[in-house]
């Protein structure tokens, strides 16, 4: 039987982080450290099950909250 | 065009110890200064930094909400850098001032409201201990001099 690539397709994994879009903001601080690792490290995409448009939330969100002091770059 | 900002203040607790209502109104003062209109700002928090900035492990949070001049918060932006109590400051474009944040800055300012003072351990770290100077033992003389020989 010939490969068919579309056979490997998997459905994208479910949300590992249940959140909504507008509580991602630096200031909820207790909901970034969910998606983060011990040592500060974003989680990615895999991890998260986070969409494209909730993980560049994501994004932005930690790196505002390390520039205002309230999540660690490294820890 | 006026727009409405959020403006997050991350304050030296050396300031807000010599009275939190100064350190807030100079900070509304200077947005006031670049043409801004306070909307509302208030304490934020108080807490210990994720890394210490300039040499201070703790500060606190001011956040304000302001309409101001796209000219304005450049200038503002300029100011900022320069003064020495804001260790640092987050200014966000929204689209309109949270209720919740009118009813808190409300609350900041009846009477009954008490800032709590900040924890003193944000203090530069202590010199450390001079280290005790080794004792250097006393060699018998006899070895000495036997030695020599």
């Amino acid at each position: 039987m010939a490969y068919d690539r579309f056979e490997r397709y998997e459905m994208p994994a479910p949300e590992r982080v249940h959140v909504k879009d507008e509580d991602l903001n630096y200031k909820n601080v207790d909901l970034l450290r969910k998606c983060m690792g011990g040592q500060g490290q974003m989680y990615s995409r895999r991890r998260t099950g986070f969409r494209a448009q909730r993980q560049r939330l994501l994004k932005q969100a930690i790196k505002r909250a390390r520039h205002m002091g309230l999540l660690p770059f490294v820890d | 065009m006026s727009r409405i900002y959020e403006i997050m203040f991350l304050l030296d607790n050396n300031a807000v110890r010599t009275g939190w209502k100064e350190a807030k109104a100079s900070m509304t003062a200077l947005v006031e200064k670049h043409g801004g209109q306070v909307q509302a700002s208030r304490r934020w928090d108080e807490r210990k930094l994720a890394y210490s900035i300039k040499q201070r492990r703790r500060g606190t949070y001011l956040l304000a909400y302001a309409t101001l001049e796209a000219g304005g918060v450049a200038t503002l932006r300029r100011e900022l850098d320069l003064t020495e109590t804001v260790l640092r400051y987050l200014i966000l474009k929204v689209e309109t001032v949270p209720a919740e944040e009118l009813a808190l800055t409300q609350a900041e300012a009846a009477a009954d409201f008490k800032v709590p003072e900040p924890p003193p351990d944000d203090l530069p770290e202590p010199a450390s201990a001079p280290q005790p100077e080794e004792e250097i033992e006393a060699v018998p003389e006899a070895e000495l001099a036997g030695e020599e020989l």
